[in-house]
């Protein structure tokens, strides 16, 4: 079942457009990062997702009904420009939410707040910026939601923190709750999420799981030969996007999808030695970015 | 209602209805305990308030002689200093209610929960018409004590209904002030627009007993139909303040209307 859904979900800002025809699925029981660099339309989606903003075409379904006040007591949320009541403590902010949420039990919140190492006696404004994000953070999760929407919610956590926020937002899921969250951090989409979207300028340009990904990525074989060797012997196979002569008997391709024709190509030659880089979401998302920029 | 978003907004507002409170208890009270220096040497007032023009003394509510306890308190309590406060608490306040959360960077995380917008507007309208309430009945009490200690010499009933007179005429532009606040997210923007129109209307309810010109015209000012200087002398008009009360209801509406279909600035 899709928790999220969205139609040809567009947002202009006059002549801007923020956001493009997104259709994104998110389904039960999973971790969805959508990734992007800055300005991608990022916020704008999550935001739209919880009605502080209005499309300016396009529909959205969460949990198969158009938002609604009462719905959201199902949904938990952090927002990126992160700001709370500066003169209430951790504890009396979590109270103020439970009541606004008619869900007065803070038992989840607390202990969620003990493992992250977030006093909840010191009042918002005396926190530091990573303490107040773990603040956002319990809360988003405090009520018990079945789906939890997060924008950078690692931004300002210490590594250990962020550890421990990752543990939990796996155990969150296998409780049977659903993750949105965005990040313009590749190493932690890689980490945690079961899916990926990619917006870059306001359109969702691929979205797949990061297995998959990675198994049609861009990835970079350096071939040593034991004499010289054109790197233009290699340009032409399939799936090769470009050969590069390193040195007289080194050619660095870089290469998606299978591998095979390539590696037939090089062992026509006095092959010494091969080295494959395995992609990261970095190479991924770089070469995406590449792309788009090619057809601009 | 959200009973913990009115606490919590009537909380956020103490500060502000603290320090108007105080303030108009604090002038109230040495307006009233100085008015039997004034009565004593009416004589000499009246030679000097004869040379005031008369513009000077319409703007300032000087309608009967000081030394009587209502022209007194006309000019001294209800012709300034009241509509000041109290119009400083409703727009002050209501200005802050959906905007000053916006602009604060506060209202994305508010309307995350689970109750309506037009929920979250009404009790934060009810919260600032609760700050009112309190000024309002201490400022009553503040009158009465004083009416009783110095012999103002008027009657209670007429000096009560002075004061939610003066009360009620503040409403609307705290309606005006949620409506602007709704509609723009700028709390700057939603004290200015009814401070103007306070202004504005303030002077043409005053003036208007010096020109033919103003006279018809003064039907557009709330402070006509408040009417606290009749209210004062035993004739409220009834009318006027339920219309104003209507008015207010309507601009609270139309704040909700339009904050249900505001885009909240990131």
């Amino acid at each position: 079942m899709n928790v999220i859904s969205t139609r040809q979900l567009t947002k202009r800002y006059g002549r801007t457009v923020a956001l493009r025809n997104l259709n994104l699925e998110v389904h039960a029981g999973e971790v969805y990062g959508l990734l992007g660099p800055n300005g991608a339309g990022k916020t704008t989606t999550l935001r739209l997702l919880i009605d502080v903003i209005r499309p300016t075409s396009g529909s959205i379904t969460l949990f198969g009904e158009p938002m609604s006040p009462r719905l959201r007591g199902r949904i938990g949320y952090l927002p990126g420009d992160l700001v709370l009541y500066d003169r209430l403590t951790g504890a009396d902010y979590l109270r103020f939410c439970g009541a606004m949420r008619s869900h007065t039990d803070l038992g989840e919140a607390v202990r969620l707040a003990k493992r992250l190492d977030l006093d909840l006696d010191r009042e918002a404004g005396e926190l530091s910026k990573g303490n107040r994000q773990k603040l956002g953070i319990v809360q988003a999760f405090g009520h018990r939601p079945d789906l939890v929407v997060l924008d950078e919610p690692a931004s300002g956590l210490d590594p250990l923190a962020q550890r421990e926020f990752h543990a939990y937002l796996r155990e969150y899921v296998d409780g049977g709750g659903t993750v949105l969250f965005s990040s313009h951090v590749l190493s932690e989409v890689e980490q945690v999420a079961d899916r990926v979207g990619i917006l870059l300028a306001g359109s969702l340009v691929v979205q797949d799981t990061v297995a998959s990904l990675k198994a049609n990525a861009v990835r970079e074989l350096t071939f040593t030969f034991a004499e010289d060797v054109s790197a233009a012997s290699f340009s032409g196979i399939p799936g090769v996007r470009d050969a590069v002569q390193a040195s007289g008997t080194e050619v660095r391709c870089r290469v998606s999808g299978a591998v095979g024709e390539l590696v037939r190509a090089a062992a026509r030659f006095p092959l010494v030695n091969v080295t494959s880089h395995e992609p990261d979401l970095e190479d991924i998302f770089v070469h995406y970015t590449e792309e788009r920029g090619d057809d601009d | 209602m959200t009973t913990e978003l009115v606490t919590k907004s009537v909380r956020d507002n103490r500060g502000s209805t603290l320090g108007w409170g105080i303030a108009l208890v604090a002038s109230v009270a040495l307006q009233l305990a100085v008015f039997p220096a004034v009565r004593d040497a009416a004589g000499e007032f009246e030679k000097l308030l004869e040379s005031y023009p008369e513009s000077f003394k319409a703007l300032f509510n000087v309608r009967q002689s000081l030394a009587s306890g209502v022209g007194y308190l006309q000019g001294e309590v209800f012709g300034f200093l009241a509509p000041l406060v109290l119009l400083g608490i409703a727009i002050g306040q209501a200005s802050r209610a959906t905007a000053g959360e916006e602009k604060a960077h506060t209202l994305d995380l508010l309307l995350a929960n689970p109750v309506s917008r037009t929920r979250v507007l009404l009790d934060k309208a009810l919260a600032v018409l609760a700050s009112v309430a309190v000024v309002t009945v201490v400022f009553a009490l503040v009158l009465l004590v004083g009416n009783g200690v110095v012999g103002l010499g008027v009657p209670w009933p007429d000096m009560v209904m002075a004061v939610v007179a003066s009360a009620v005429v503040a409403l609307p532009f705290g309606a005006l002030a949620l409506l602007t606040g709704a509609l723009t997210g700028r709390p700057g923007l939603a004290v200015a627009v009814p401070v103007g129109l306070g202004l504005l209307t303030y002077l043409l309810d005053a003036l208007s007993s010096l020109s033919d010109g103003l006279r018809p015209w003064r039907v557009l000012s709330p402070f006509h139909h408040a009417a606290v200087n009749d209210a004062l002398t035993g004739s409220p008009n009834w009318l006027g303040l339920v219309g104003l009360v209507v008015l207010t209801a309507a601009g609270v509406a139309g704040a909700a209307v339009a904050f249900e279909r505001r885009e909240v600035r990131a």
